[in-house]
């Protein structure tokens, strides 16, 4: 397997006031090396529990109950908390959405990266002098905002994270994210809380990094236009499945499963003329679900089995597919 | 609409009942509670003025559960017909503070500009008084009575309530629903106290039923130095008062009067800090 | 702004709110209270009554005599105070070092206490810990002041002799005169421990520290319930934020993210409130020193009540409503200095 990640049939649970949450139920992908793997969904499909269950930074009330992730060849569900942390930081890093809440307000911009540094760099580990730890760390930083493109980095080194523009502060992200050179990132997100023009140019920044470094990356997001953009592969979610999976530009030119169909006819296309549907409904509750096709209520090909069953996953083509659709012993056997 | 504030006060009831601090304390709420109503017609009324020299300064017995006095008086009983004095003060007390305060801080804030301005100056500087000596300062010159007590009590306390509605005031001004309520033309009053206040009125709940609890603290510790209640009422920092200079010698004159302050004030405090969690919106679902 | 601006800005809100409690006290003394009970008794002659208020200028008009009130404040002439048997000023200078090292004591003990307690609630949240703790804090806050101060008293300097043979603490005042004259203690700033240790003289150190216990403890106990809560609500809502997790995604030990990234946001408003905690027992705790005749502002201003001292009562409502309003000034600055996204 070359797989840098391998995710199989995971299962994650949160306890909540009202009952349990299945917010994953049978999660299985593979990452390769060197690919950026699209992760794509509603808000509530489970991708960022998803992102965070391969972390292992599930907050208290969650659980994961069932499934194994392999990266790198390691069970990562074994470990225990000290050696999953030192993967954490080392060889998987994270970026996340919302850069105004993901740094911290009272430590500087040089602050924030000194300690990350401190605990993840090898270089800088090996050093034994005080004096030599300083300025390498100090030389690091400055080279890392460089490589981001961030404007004049000896001065915003000193500065709050308030005092930094959303862009200025993706572009931090994005910098202890990629500097560390881990195997994968695993990016929720990016691009999402910035104006659509530092969108674009994040992005951009973003794609070039990754060919630079070869880095694997997970790219979760609600938005097709980035996965289109930037991903090889892309993964549908909904509600804690995968409903689809394969290449992204035969998912998007033939979608199979009814939930990818509708999703992309909600998207506005510049290469085709057509109108923009949305989907009708709503995404389920995830407290007691009832039995069969999560998607079954709002699927307009619905049959009678996909209100009773759980579709099987499918492989049709190097394409993943759960849907009773392309099931064939249904179309042989039962009635629809 | 009905149906969901039906569901909404089923679910806060649950809540409230399997908290068990909560339970425990309206537990304590309402037995203090009914001590205070109906204690009169559990314990004879003329306790406080039976005198009796010869039991006096007897230690807790069978007879006397809580000891007697320097009088010869029952301490239990007094503590019994005193239970009244404090809640009757503090809930007097809290809801007049509450009434001036809330009005006075959400007009301030609804109104914003100079009159805000002068407004918050002059809650500062009654905020600077050292608290207990202006309500002493008050009762010296209304002179010494349970009332004038009360009186002095809601001087000192109404600008905390100004001061937390007018915050509530000013975030929720900023709030849409407020601009699009003005949009909409509605007059300036009726935004105030049909949409704005009844949003901000959740931690007033919490805050005031705690309140009790420290009003009540104050106010036995105001009559603990003399000024309130009249020698003959058995207002219960009146008593720990008398049991002070007794001290060594029968340490239960102000013991037990003091513990039950403790309980009722503990009481109201339970359950105020029960609704805190119960309202927190965050913990709700 | 920078931070100086901001600092002159609300000290000339300070004067303002000075002058207002200055003018309310001024009020208070003259308008309402009978200025002349200060230098008058019972054995005065009736017919030197006039003489009197013309020297203290008590027959001029109102506004004459607020001037007069405001000049003698900026000449520190507080008059004459009945119950210190001494100027004002002089009275002040010797209780209010008492007072402070009560605060100061009692501060130290509750943050010791306090905060450390609240951490170890918010780690182990909804767990019994947690709960033992939050009805600590609970009973704390509803504690009557004088009933602790006074249950301490007995306990400790009495039944902890009788019962269990074991020594007592003093019961009241702040040092022992006699072991002062013994052991040739002077007094240096006015603050007994600061000065024994200065001296070398463990024994009074011991002593003061003696006296000053159960009276810090009866002080600290309310406040230790308070700062208990705060920081243990500042934590858990510090833990929750996305920057923690942040932390915690890129490898940072545990030890660290809680006392390094979370604690130094999730004290900020403990500081304000220890701040404004601080202010308020300077002010004096009139209660807690009667108890133990611990003779501090507090005990003063409560004799001054009883015996009718108007003069002393508003002249200490003076010095803890500055002593109040610095403070606040204090923690602002502080607060400001300590978070960066605060925007003055």
């Amino acid at each position: 397997m070359n797989g840098i990640l391998e995710v199989e049939d995971l299962r994650v649970e949160f306890r909540t006031y009202r009952g349990i949450v299945k917010a994953l139920n049978g999660v299985s992908f593979t990452v390769e090396r060197g690919e950026v793997f699209g992760l794509a969904g509603e808000t509530g499909s489970g991708k960022s529990v998803t992102g965070l269950a391969i972390q292992r930074l599930l907050p208290g009330n969650a659980a994961i109950v069932g499934g194994r992730i392999v990266f790198d060849g390691k069970d990562l569900l074994s470990l225990k908390e000290e050696d999953m942390n030192k993967i954490r930081g080392k060889e998987i890093t994270a970026v996340f959405q919302d850069p105004h809440t993901y740094l911290n307000p009272v430590f500087t911009v040089h602050d924030q990266f000194r300690d990350i540094l401190l605990m993840n760099d090898r270089e800088i580990a090996s050093l034994k002098d005080k004096r030599e730890v300083k300025k390498a760390v100090d030389n690091k930083i400055i080279q890392m905002l460089a490589e981001v493109q961030m404007p004049a980095p000896e001065r915003v080194v000193k500065m709050y994270p308030h005092e930094l523009s959303g862009g200025m502060k993706q572009r931090m992200m994005l910098a202890m994210a990629f500097s560390l050179k881990p195997k994968l990132i695993i990016a929720d997100e990016p691009t999402t809380a910035l104006d659509v023009t530092i969108q674009a140019q994040v992005l951009e920044l973003m794609k070039s990094l990754q060919r630079r470094y070869g880095t694997s990356v997970i790219l979760i997001t609600h938005d097709l236009g980035v996965i289109a953009e930037t991903c090889r592969r892309i993964a549908v979610m909904y509600a804690g499945r995968i409903v689809e999976m394969g290449g992204v530009d035969s998912v998007y030119n033939e979608p199979l499963h009814p939930y990818t169909r509708g999703l992309m006819r909600a998207l506005p296309r510049a290469d085709k003329d057509m109108k923009v549907e949305s989907i009708g409904g709503s995404v389920p509750d995830l407290v007691g679900l009832p039995p069969g096709c999560p998607f079954h209520p709002r699927c307009s090909r619905a049959m009678e089995v996909c209100r009773k069953l759980n579709p099987k996953t499918l492989n049709i083509d190097g394409r993943v597919v759960e849907c009773h659709l392309y099931d064939e012993e249904i179309a042989k056997g039962r009635v629809a | 609409m009905r149906e969901l504030r039906i569901r909404e006060l089923k679910y806060s009831l649950h809540l409230f009942s399997s908290n068990k601090l909560v339970v425990i304390g309206t537990a304590i709420v309402l037995f203090y509670v009914f001590l205070a109503v109906f204690g009169r017609l559990i314990v004879d009324a003329g306790e406080p003025y039976r005198l009796d020299l010869k039991n006096a300064l007897k230690p807790p017995s069978s007879e006397h559960l809580f000891g007697t006095d320097d009088l010869g008086r029952d301490i239990m009983k007094l503590i019994v017909l005193g239970a009244g004095y404090d809640m009757a003060v503090s809930i007097f007390v809290v809801a007049v503070s509450i009434a001036i305060g809330t009005v006075l801080g959400a007009v301030s804030a609804y109104l914003g500009g100079k009159f805000d301005e002068v407004f918050m100056r002059l809650v500062d500087i009654l905020f600077a008084f050292p608290g207990l000596l202006f309500a002493m300062a008050i009762q010296m010159i209304l002179g010494k009575s349970l009332f004038n007590l009360a009186i002095a009590l809601i001087v000192v306390w109404w600008a905390g309530y100004a001061r937390l509605m007018r915050g509530q005031v000013l975030a929720e001004k900023g709030k849409l629903y407020v601009r699009a309520a003005k949009s909409l033309g509605l007059p300036g009053h009726r935004i105030l106290f049909k949409h704005i206040l009844p949003n901000a009125i959740y931690p007033l709940l919490v805050s005031a039923t705690m309140d009790i609890g420290g009003v009540m603290l104050s106010a036995a510790g105001l009559s603990f130095i003399g000024l309130g209640p009249t020698p003959f009422e058995p207002e219960w920092g009146a008593l720990v008062n008398r049991g002070a200079p007794f001290l060594f010698v029968a340490p239960w004159i102000m013991f037990f009067p003091g513990l039950m302050i403790l309980l009722a004030s503990l009481g109201f405090n339970l359950v105020g800090d029960g609704l805190r969690d119960i309202l927190d919106p965050r913990l709700r679902r | 702004m920078k931070l100086y601006e901001y600092a002159a800005r609300r000290m000339a809100l300070l004067i303002f709110v000075l002058l207002g409690v200055t003018l309310l006290t001024f009020i208070l003394s003259r308008v309402l209270l009978d200025p002349l009970a200060a230098y008058v008794t019972e054995k005065t002659n009736p017919s030197a009554i006039p003489a009197i208020k013309r020297m203290h200028g008590f027959d001029r008009p109102p506004w004459e005599q607020y001037f007069f009130y405001l000049r003698d404040l900026f000449t520190l002439d507080l008059g004459w105070s009945k119950v210190g048997h001494m100027n004002m000023v002089d009275a002040i200078a010797v209780h209010f070092p008492a007072t402070a090292e009560l605060t100061i004591l009692a501060i130290i003990i509750t943050l010791l206490i306090g905060i450390p307690l609240g951490i170890v609630s918010a780690l182990k949240n909804n767990q019994l810990a947690d709960h033992a703790s939050r009805v600590f804090s609970l009973i704390g806050i509803s504690i009557p002041v004088f009933w602790l101060g006074l249950s301490l008293q007995y306990f400790f300097t009495y039944w902890i002799k009788m019962a269990y043979g074991l020594p007592a603490l003093p019961s009241t005042g702040r040092y022992d005169p006699v072991l002062a004259i013994n052991t040739g203690f002077r007094k240096i700033t006015g603050f007994i421990m600061l000065d024994s240790l200065i001296q070398g003289n463990l024994i009074m150190f011991g002593d003061a520290l003696a006296h000053l216990i159960l009276p810090a403890i009866t002080l600290a106990f309310l406040n230790i319930g308070v700062i208990t809560r705060l920081t243990r609500s500042s934590m858990l809502e510090v833990l929750r934020q996305d920057y923690i997790t942040m932390a915690k995604a890129y490898g940072l030990p545990q030890r660290l993210v809680i006392y390094k990234y979370a604690l130094k946001n999730a004290l900020i408003p403990v500081v304000s409130a220890t701040g404004l905690m601080f202010g308020g027992l300077l002010g004096g705790a009139i209660m807690t020193e009667s108890i133990f005749a611990f003779p501090g502002m507090g005990w003063l201003s409560y004799r001054a009540i009883v015996y009718n001292d108007s003069n002393t009562v508003l002249a200490y409502v003076v010095v803890a409503s500055i002593i109040y309003v610095v403070v606040n000034l204090v923690v602002d600055i502080v607060y400001a200095w300590l978070d960066p996204r605060i925007k003055y």
